[in-house]
């Protein structure tokens, strides 16, 4: 019989000055405020081992996220409530945590599990008619990103059409972009890209990165076409 | 209040913008309106090294422990972020509150090496403080500088209000609280230097007069010799007395250090177990400016790993001293703690190798086996005698014999080129004993041994010091570093060893700014102008600059570099007090040239003079003995 584990999937807000922690950075964050807090982590076997902590998908730096996902295993059971406490209770400003649920045996890691990711995007306050820009912007058969890429076995420079990639993208009010985009290990679509592609196609290059974009959520599409969220599947999965 | 604004843009364009925002764990929040000392402290380099610094927490967080006081930080900012705060008229703020660092009432600065003084300048310059003292007014802030490097701190006498020569632990609460209510009182900026006089270790560079001969100084073509260093006022004390903690178990200990959340250099816990070192290496500074030696308890350094580890959740620690090997208790307080923190790795800087030691490492390192290091220095037992190093080759072969049979398989050696008598010989000696080494490997038996070995052997140039004994000597010149560096590279004719060496020329001027005079500044001045920083990093370091601005200021190398300096001759320095005696040092300095040992503290005293100013820990145990 295996031994029984502890997953727990957590939902996280990243916001603040935390937006400048990159990921790594957020790894060693975490993992120290559970040393504070005094919850052992499960350690992964092996010739390096490393506490067994792993996020849905790494946020981009300067970006907020609403609601990040990552998953710990935990060396000994814990109350969702109690380890959302005593870990909020020691964490730096700039994150909390949010919500937090068992992941039963089996269940397949949100890494694997997500493929889009919502947007809002805030357009810095400017005399252009954004939501015009937009469906310009929108009615582009391609839009190219040079990006760098391991092709052919080696990194060089491809160019890759992002236009397909966006599954939704409109504009929520005059200053706010909705952008539904999608995102699994293969695809991404990352939202800065679009935007520096945007600030150059309405002739404003120099606005490149002026915008503050938060991401809000990160689904799976269901077969059904609706989405679900990381703590919406463990409920799914329950039933 | 006035605050600095960062757009997101701007740090979304530059590398690791963590460095610049501050708000990190442990970082300390007050009202800014609700104290009235507001202190920035300067590490002048990168977030990233600065952050990793003992002596920066030590003082950020004594300094808010005072109610009255709010001590903020600033660093360097790295050439990408100080082009975009130039081109967007960005003044340099402080982490904690984003306030301008013109707005302070004191920047204080710590040095650390010397190659770190032009991004002092730049740090001035970027707050939009005057870089000469003489030019600030009520305005701007005073500007202090401490720490080991301000041992001479004539290089940088006019860009600098004050110098507190020192352990900070001391006077800086009087200070502050002097100064509060100097303020208070409405007193102008001048004034308040004239009021702290009595403190004990502050130097105001701009209340001394420095004269010269007429003669270019013997040896020189051009430059002549410092005639005297006088007070130009009646309260300034003719010398500047040290501050040392009397009481190390009982001084401030930063128990809550701020965890960047960039990974510093330097990324775990620290605690010191000892200050001062009993060994008299002549060609170290620290050895004798961190004199006397003074001990933390077992218990009370248990104590503050608990609570450092508590405040931080730091998986590792270490535990710093200048010799490791001289803590009383080290093998108790290692099987204590790895008993109460198993999971808590541990590093142990220069630690002598033995039996106990590689036992402990492979303990520490859970079972991988890290690297041996030796700072051996010196190739020849001779030279060792020169420069006073105890370890001997025995205990490198022996260390290494010992180490080879429990499957250890790197090792790597520390020596200095250019030392005072050195000759081929001593040269040829490092590559010899990395040989040896090599040997002791094949002479372990296969089945014992490692696969493979690797054995690195570094150069680093020998600089003059001051309140080193050899601070007198001669530093060779960077022709002569570069063709010891050629010999000994053609010596070193094996795969299994490599070897590292540094820039020369590097070494060159920082021999200038460690044993230069009030005359050095206009270099530094000139480099800065130029557009030198970030010197140390030798991506950033222009030579081509420096050398122009050698060549436009005559800054003559014969003098401040390669002269042996006279026996009677007054240094830049003199006026300073680190408790050692200058006789003593001129005594330590001709044992070195007599290639005579001398005996560590603990061993015998040898009466360097500290005695007068120790009131705890060895010294003053010899004196009780002696009474």
């Amino acid at each position: 019989m295996n031994p029984e584990r502890y997953r727990k999937r957590v939902v996280f807000w990243k916001g603040d000055r935390m937006r400048f922690v990159g990921h790594l950075d957020l790894l060693r964050v975490l993992q120290r405020a559970m040393n504070r807090a005094g919850i052992e982590l499960v350690f992964s076997n092996g010739f390096n081992p490393h506490p067994q902590m792993s996020f849905a998908k790494p946020l981009s730096l300067g970006q907020e996220g609403m609601r990040e996902i990552m998953e710990l295993e935990l060396a000994s059971p814990m109350t969702d409530q109690e380890l959302i406490e005593r870990i909020n209770a020691v964490l730096p400003p700039g994150i909390l945590l949010l919500d937090a649920a068992d992941m039963p045996e089996g269940t397949k890691s949100a890494m694997s599990m997500v493929d889009l990711a919502e947007y809002e995007i805030h357009l810095p306050d400017l005399d252009i008619d954004y939501p015009e820009a937009l469906k310009g912007f929108l009615s582009l058969p391609e839009i190219p990103i040079r990006k760098l890429a391991k092709f052919h076995g080696r990194k060089q420079e491809i160019t890759v059409d992002i236009r397909p990639r966006i599954r939704e993208l409109k504009a929520l009010n005059a200053n706010t972009f909705y952008l539904l985009a999608v995102s699994t290990g293969e695809e991404n679509l990352k939202p800065d890209k679009m935007m520096q592609v945007f600030w150059n196609y309405i002739g404003h290059p120099e606005q490149t990165a002026n915008e503050q974009i938060v991401r809000t959520g990160l689904y799976q599409c269901r077969e059904d076409g609706t989405l679900a969220d990381m703590m919406q599947l463990l409920e799914y999965q329950a039933e | 209040m006035r605050t600095v604004h960062v757009p997101d843009q701007i740090l979304l364009s530059v590398d690791k913008p963590a460095r610049y925002i501050g708000g990190e764990l442990n970082a300390v929040r007050k009202n800014p309106d609700q104290v009235s000392v507001r202190v920035a402290f300067c590490f002048p380099d990168v977030y990233d090294v600065g952050m990793s610094h003992l002596g920066l927490q030590l003082l950020y967080g004594q300094f808010n422990s005072m109610p009255n006081v709010y001590c903020e930080r600033v660093f360097a900012p790295w050439p990408d972020m100080e082009e975009k705060m130039r081109a967007h008229h960005i003044p340099l703020y402080t982490l904690e509150t984003f306030s301008p660092v013109k707005d302070m009432d004191f920047l204080a600065i710590t040095l650390q090496y010397e190659m770190s003084f032009t991004n002092i300048l730049n740090v001035l310059d970027l707050s939009g403080i005057p870089i000469y003292a003489k030019d600030r007014t009520d305005d701007d802030p005073l500007v202090i500088a401490g720490g080991p490097t301000a041992s001479n701190p004539e290089v940088l006498a006019p860009f600098i209000d004050f110098f507190y020569i020192g352990e900070g632990e001391v006077s800086y609460e009087e200070l502050f609280n002097r100064y509060e209510a100097h303020k208070k009182a409405g007193g102008h900026r001048r004034d308040f230097l004239t009021k702290i006089l009595d403190l004990g270790p502050i130097y105001v560079p701009a209340f001394y007069d420095v004269e010269y001969e007429e003669e270019p100084a013997p040896g020189a073509e051009y430059t002549p010799r410092i005639r005297s260093i006088r007070p130009n006022r009646p309260d300034a004390p003719a010398t500047i007395r040290k501050d040392i903690v009397d009481d190390l178990e009982h001084s401030y200990y930063p128990t809550k250090p701020i965890v960047s959340y960039l990974q510093a250099v330097h990324d775990r816990a620290v605690v010191e177990i000892f200050r001062g070192c009993i060994h008299g290496c002549r060609f170290c500074q620290a050895g004798q400016v961190y004199k006397p030696v003074r001990y933390r308890s077992k218990e009370k350094v248990m104590q503050l790993c608990d609570e450092i580890l508590q405040n931080t959740g730091y998986d590792e620690i270490s535990f710093t001293s200048l010799s490791t090997d001289d803590y009383p208790w080290l093998e108790e307080l290692m099987t204590e703690f790895r008993e109460k923190y198993p999971h808590v790795g541990v590093s142990l800087p220069s630690l002598r190798v033995d039996a106990f030691s590689l036992s402990l490492m492979e303990k520490l390192a859970e079972g991988k086996k890290s690297g041996l290091t030796f700072a051996s220095e010196a190739g020849t037992q001779r030279l060792r005698d020169v420069i006073n190093k105890g370890l001997t080759e025995e205990d490198v072969l022996g260390g290494c014999r010992l180490a080879f049979s429990g499957g250890w398989d790197r090792v790597k050696l520390y020596f200095m080129l250019g030392l005072p008598t050195e000759t081929e010989q001593d040269i040829y000696g490092i590559a010899h004993m990395g040989y040896q080494i090599l040997d002791a490997w094949y002479q372990t038996p296969q089945e014992k041994r490692s696969r493979d070995v690797s054995i690195t052997v570094s150069t680093s140039f020998f600089v003059p010091k001051s309140f080193s004994p050899f601070q007198w000597a001669p530093q060779a010149t960077p022709e002569m570093y570069a063709e010891k560096q050629a010999y000994l590279n053609g010596q070193i004719r094996n795969r299994k060893i490599r070897y590292n060496c540094h820039d020369s020329f590097l070494s060159t001027l920082e021999g200038v700014m460690a044993r230069g005079d009030r005359r050095v500044s206009r270099l530094l001045y000139t480099a800065w102008q130029k557009g030198c920083r970030f010197d140390s990093w030798s991506d950033h370091f222009r030579a081509d600059l420096w050398k122009e601005s050698l060549e436009e200021c005559g800054i003559e190398l014969a003098y401040y570099n390669y002269r042996e300096r006279q026996a009677d001759e007054i240094f830049p320095w003199d006026m300073i007090d680190y408790g050692v005696s200058k006789q003593w040092l001129r005594h330590e300095y001709e044992r070195a040239l007599a290639g005579k040992p001398t005996p560590n503290c603990k061993e015998r005293c040898s009466g360097c003079g500290m005695m007068k100013l120790a009131h705890t820990g060895l010294c003053f145990e010899e004196r009780r003995v002696e009474s």
